[in-house]
């Protein structure tokens, strides 16, 4: 009767069958020629191809073939009336797909082996271990299939299942899919490996095979086979409808879930560590002879740190690290990025000569501002404050006030000679893109400084309060808050001075300082440049810059970053720097080739010493046209 | 005909719950994981307008999913002979099944895409208030088109039911190997068509490739028209009457014979080919060529398998390798392991040798100088040892590993092997590229974006300083500790780039950071130490034309001696290695290829200096916009 059962399989399927075997040979042809033209170690990288692609696709049709369709047009019930046991019909057709997927396996193999005759050393136990991983591989994915044929209509949504728990065990544990059963089986070793037993794996690998099978008998047999008839059973609209809203629910949770494993927390080994209150600063300096300079540095930032936090009654702080980057210039800094709330990582060049810490303190203030509140504080409509803040909180003691005062003073004051509106407060990028950050941040400052005169320092600190509020969450939350509490609302619920008032009040006293600083700034460079593209072909062109600057300064630079096609703040770690001799280089080529098109970002700077900043042309966004 | 309508909206409608949903997911978990309003378009678009990578994976195969039951179910469900009872036509059943099916796109397109402009209306700065209306209709139309190609692809392999699946792994299968030798297939890329170039702020639309796949979903359309009407049925009722008989029997296992002979043909003659005769190329120079037949040879820490005619170069080296493998070792201080099969049997057009899993491929046509040779084994050697201690697990991190592990191969091959001389050329690319402020740490620990702006083999030099810098401050034993850090069971999953090297430094008790400032102070110390070649090099400009046949690059730069220029392009970013187009030349300085070769809106080309030896010092990549 088994051999009346083979032959009925045969008689049915023998057409689609060796039409999938025809197409999969082709296709391992095509592997064949796909390895060869590239950079794989052996010919059984085709094998391993083989049996993630065309190998699975084979046994999906093999087992629709020979379990859903028999199922799904009722053939069953013709055999269950043969005097054959329903075991046994099963078995023979899991037997018959298996041989058939096994001796296309073994043609493929032998194939395969004869192809690396030539270039293997091939040893009887390296021809064991690998036919021990392909074909172990090769029947637990036939047993999967197998099996899920038995559950009809639920078949797709148990695959989409399937694949959302493992990428939900994958992501919730540190579980790793690749190391395991089969998966296992066909890793990089695959094809190498001549001395080590998979062990693990092949064990894994036979036993879900074998729990495959028990399963496909389990559910053929359960009820005399009818579960499995009535699952055949095609799929109503209203069960489509809950199975996609199960899948999407399944889908919501494993995305709510998606948190990897916690990674131990950034730390600086061997840094210099200092804490005042709740807050930590790290120093990592490298060499010994340093770790005093180090210490000192950490504990200054600690101290000012731990005093921000109470000024602005932030509940918590990230640790800062410090890391000394020699070939950094003393007055730039980098962040570095640090995954969530780890910490804030910056490099600066300490060890310098040039280092100006109060300048360091003020920048570090605003990173850690932006970091603290997930960038809430950086938004345009507020950003004024922020920039304005950082210089705020360092020139607040009474000793930065005879030097530091007068030099912000006058930046401020040729901010406001460069022009400054409402409008330049309401678009403080574009202001700030106008003027350079250093000199846009004074006049910010300016503002903040005027506050808190007129209406007092607990006004002023109420309304930073409340401006950079780090405990609001940096989600939807946020939004909602900043629709809720807009600056003018905050400027007059903490100051009780209208916003436009403040405006007023803030620009005439700029006006003022102007005035009275207008012999300083007479001493101030104007700067003005000017780029060109030359065109050298249809396509391509090249950048050609002039500069003028009255006074003549002994050195400039051009910076310049290509944008992306929409606009946006550049960063700072994309721009290009040229340092330029003013005397025989203010006008020049850059060496690139530029693609028409390509969108430029430059300026011209110039370090002014009464300043202690660089000022600029202004920046300009210009297409290679 | 309103009935018709409601029925296919019935049909589609747990496809249209989907991207309901799905739309409803991604936008609730943007504004609950993000802040809403510091996402703008500029930050968004390639995630929300246009269509590449993962997303366009998915929505082929979720396409592909509708489509490979939209028409067929109606014949499968035996549902077809009531549709034809309906006073309605097939073509007009098969029109209204196409156009929910686009509507479903559309909608699927439109959704993803307003979540872009949503996130942006709430992020928008003065920087940028516009809503880039013609962004946002060039990115719906181009990936409307490429979804309906898909569609339609998948319409017209539908009638072959589980057979499309197989058909469509062929025709992949057919594209990455056509794609090898022919470069102008790229045009049937179905993931360009939604790939944005950008010329300033507008997104070119890619005529080339839109004309031929719009031609071709159109023909795809027509084909499942044909199949819905009928045809199908008809050569479905021929091909089962053809097997019922002796003579189409025989014709079908006819066919299958000479489907297979013709694949082995195929197979044979490109065998063939990879093993011609040596013979002498126009220069005169002596090309050898890896004979068929092989010889084998062992020692007690290698199998060698290489070609007889390269007898000589092979033995001399294979006497040698034991003490190789033996410098390796102690280097590591690790066990010598099993044997490492060394195949030298074939040539490898872009390596002198790779290595693998107890396995190095060797190319002994690449020199006939045994020293080098032999510090070529032991790079290759330092790679398998590497792995071994890794527990392979380096290769799982092969993009942020990169150049650490050539790194590592290129400091054992020039301190053990190769006489100190041959580091100074190496060590100079690193410090050309230094000065020209092209050094980013950000892209050494991401081998695929140092490929895409840069070039890969950059990892050689720059890994070799790293890990010189490395061994300067930790000992030559930290290499092994961060290999084995790297594979500690504790070590958190999915972490890549500069994160992944902090933890791994940090589980050691090192500061990467700090190694950072060394690696740097060290690649200033080799800027001075080259400060002569630094000067000498010139900067390399490319004047770029095109016509109908082909694209030229003109090379301007103030030539120098013993250097000469060279030329490489490729169709896209992310275009791998091996498939770069070496430019071609017929006057000096002057590169061309095919235009052929480049079907999208754009090309890109790279310049290089070349010392004609072991030195090529490249440019940028540069994009050029075509269409």
């Amino acid at each position: 009767m088994t051999r009346a059962l083979v032959i009925k399989e045969l008689r049915q399927h023998w057409l689609a069958f060796l039409l999938s075997m025809g197409l999969c040979g082709l296709g391992t042809l095509l592997l064949v020629l796909v390895v060869a033209s590239g950079d794989a170690g052996s010919w059984f990288e085709v094998l391993k191809q083989y049996l993630q692609t065309f190998y699975v696709i084979l046994a999906l049709v093999v087992c629709n073939r020979l379990v859903v369709r028999e199922y799904q047009s009722k053939t069953q019930l013709f055999l269950e009336v043969l005097p054959v046991s329903r075991v046994r019909m099963v078995v023979v057709k899991y037997m018959f797909g298996l041989l058939l997927l096994l001796t296309m396996l073994t043609f493929v193999f032998a194939g395969l082996v004869l192809l690396s005759i030539r270039s293997e050393q091939m040893t009887t136990r390296f021809l064991l271990i690998l036919a021990a991983s392909a074909y172990a591989y090769a029947w637990c994915v036939y047993s999967f299939f197998f099996l899920m044929g038995f559950f009809g209509r639920y078949r797709i949504p148990i695959y989409l299942l399937s694949l959302m728990g493992a990428v939900c065990v994958s992501t919730l544990t540190n579980f790793e899919w690749s190391r395991f059963g089969p998966f296992a089986l066909l890793n990089d070793r695959f094809g190498f490996e001549r001395v080590i037993w998979p062990t693990e794996a092949l064990q894994a690998s036979a036993g879900i095979a074998v729990t495959f099978v028990c399963l496909t008998l389990v559910m053929s047999l359960l009820r005399e086979g009818g579960i499995a008839a009535l699952l055949a059973e095609r799929m109503s609209h209203r069960e489509k409808v809950f199975v996609t809203v199960l899948l999407i629910g399944v889908s919501s949770g494993v995305t709510a879930l998606d948190e990897r494993v916690a990674k131990q927390p950034f730390d600086l080994p061997g840094s210099v560590v200092a804490r005042v209150d709740d807050v930590t600063v790290k120093v990592s300096v490298g060499t010994a002879s340093h770790k005093e300079r180090a210490r000192r540095l950490a504990r200054a930032l600690a101290t000012d740190i731990a005093a921000l936090q109470k000024y602005l009654q932030i509940p918590e702080l990230p640790t800062v690290f410090v890391v000394q980057r020699g070939d950094l210039d003393a007055n730039r800094y980098e962040r570095g990025v640090l995954d969530g709330a780890e910490g804030l990582l910056v490099r600066a060049n300490f060890l310098s000569e040039a280092w100006q810490r109060r300048r360091f303190q003020a920048w570090l203030v605003r990173e850690l501002l932006i970091l603290s509140s997930g960038e809430r504080v950086s938004h345009e409509s507020n950003r004024w404050v922020l920039d304005g803040f950082a210089l705020y909180w360092t020139c607040r003691d009474a000793n930065s006030q005879s030097l530091d005062f007068q030099t912000l003073e006058l930046r401020a004051a040729y901010g406001s000679q460069r022009g400054f509106s409402a409008e330049d407060a309401a678009t403080w990028l574009t202001y700030c893109d106008r003027v350079g950050a250093d000199i846009a941040s004074a006049v910010a400052w300016y503002g903040l400084i005027s506050l808190q005169r007129v209406q007092g320092e607990p006004a002023c600190r109420a309304f930073v309060q409340s401006m950079l509020d780090c405990g609001v969450p940096s989600d939807i939350r946020a939004v909602w808050h900043e629709w809720q509490n807009p600056l003018s609302t905050v400027m007059l619920r903490e100051t009780k001075l209208s916003y436009d008032d403040f405006f007023r009040m803030w620009s005439g006293r700029l006006a003022a300082v102007e005035r009275q600083r207008a012999r300083d700034l007479a001493g101030v460079p104007q700067l003005t440049g000017t780029v060109d593209f030359d065109r050298i072909s249809v396509l391509t062109r090249t950048v050609r810059f002039a500069f003028k600057c009255d006074p003549p300064p002994r050195r400039f630079t051009f910076l310049h970053a290509e944008l992306g096609p929409i606009d946006d703040e550049v960063p700072v770690s994309d721009l290009r720097r040229e340092e330029l001799n003013y005397g025989n280089e203010r006008t020049g080529d850059l060496p690139q080739t530029y693609a028409r098109g390509t969108r430029l970002y430059w300026t011209f700077a110039v370090w002014v010493e009464q300043l202690e900043c660089e000022i600029i042309s202004g920046w300009k966004r210009q297409e290679m046209r | 005909m309103s009935g018709l309508w409601r029925k296919e909206f019935r049909s589609a409608c747990p496809f249209l719950g989907l991207v309901i949903a799905l739309f409803v997911l991604d936008l609730v978990l943007q504004v609950w994981t993000n802040l809403p309003n510091a996402m703008p378009l500029a930050e968004t678009y390639e995630n929300y307008l246009a269509s590449t990578g993962e997303s366009a994976f998915i929505y082929f195969v979720l396409v592909f999913a509708m489509a490979s039951g939209l028409l067929v179910r109606e014949y499968d469900e035996g549902t077809m002979e009531f549709l034809d009872s309906l006073p309605v036509s097939r073509s007009r059943v098969f029109a209204v099944k196409v156009t929910m099916a686009i509507l479903t796109l559309v909608l699927l397109v439109v959704s993803d895409i307003s979540t872009g402009v949503l996130l942006h209306a709430l992020s928008r700065n003065s920087l940028d208030r516009s809503f880039h209306v013609s962004l946002l209709a060039t990115a719906f139309g181009l990936r409307m088109c490429q979804l309906f190609v898909v569609l339609s692809l998948g319409l017209a392999l539908s009638f072959l039911r589980r057979f499309g699946w197989l058909v469509l792994g062929l025709l992949f299968w057919s594209f990455i190997l056509l794609r090898e030798w022919v470069p102008s297939i790229a045009v049937l890329d179905l993931f360009a068509l939604a790939d944005p170039q950008f010329e300033g702020d507008r997104w070119i639309v890619p005529r080339r490739l839109l004309e031929v796949q719009l031609s071709l979903g159109f023909g795809l359309l027509a084909i499942a028209y044909c199949l819905f009407l009928g045809l199908g049925d008809r050569l479905w009722h021929g091909y089962q009457r053809l097997t019922r008989t002796r003579l189409g029997n025989a014709c079908l296992w006819s066919a299958s014979v000479v489907l297979v002979v013709a694949g082995a043909s195929l197979l044979f003659r490109f065998a063939d080919q990879e093993f011609e005769e040596s013979e002498a190329d126009d220069n005169g120079v002596t090309v050898v060529y890896p004979s068929w037949s092989t010889s084998r040879s062992r020692t007690e820490h290698f199998e060698f398998v290489y070609p007889t005619n390269l007898n000589h170069r092979a033995l001399t080296l294979i006497d040698a390798a034991d003490s190789i493998h033996e410098k390796v070792r102690r280097f590591f201080d690790a066990q010598p392991g099993a044997p490492i099969v060394v195949d030298a049997t074939s040539a490898l057009p872009r390596h002198a040798g790779l290595a693998y899993w107890d396995k190095i491929r060797l190319d002994l046509r690449v020199t006939e100088h045994q020293e080098t040779l032999q510090s070529i084994l032991g790079h290759e050697a330092t790679h398998v040892f590497l792995e071994r201690l890794a527990d392979s697990r380096l290769r799982d991190h092969f993009n942020s590993t990169r150049f650490f592990h050539e790194g590592v191969a290129s400091y054992v091959e020039f301190h053990l092997f190769e006489p100190q001389h041959g580091l100074d050329p190496l060590r100079s690319v690193a410090a050309v590229m230094h000065a020209r402020q092209e050094v980013k740490i950000e892209e050494m620990v991401n081998s695929q974006l140092l490929t895409a702006r840069r070039d890969t083999d950059l990892v050689y030099p720059l890994g070799e300083v790293f890990v010189e810098a490395l061994v300067e401050r930790h000992g030559e034993a930290a290499i092994g500790n961060i290999v084995r850090k790297l594979t500690r069971d504790d070590a958190p999953k999915d972490l890549t780039g500069l994160e992944l090297w902090r933890d791994v430094f940090q589980a050691c008790g090192y500061s990467f950071d700090q190694l950072l400032n060394d690696f740097f102070a060290r690649l200033d110390a080799e800027v001075e130490r080259h400060r002569a070649l630094v000067d000498k090099l010139p900067r390399l400009r490319g004047v770029v034309t095109s016509n109908d046949d082909r694209v030229m690059v003109q090379v301007r730069w103030e030539s120098i001696q013993g250097w000469n220029t060279t030329c490489r392009f490729r169709q896209s970013r992310d275009t791998p290695q091996r498939l770069y187009l070496q430019g071609l030349s017929d006057e000096q300085d002057v590169f061309y290829q095919d235009r052929d070769a480049f079907p999208e809106a754009g090309l890109w080309f790279q310049l290089g200096l070349s010392d004609g030896k072991t030195r090529v010092i490249y440019e940028p990549w540069l994009q050029v916009r075509l269409d």
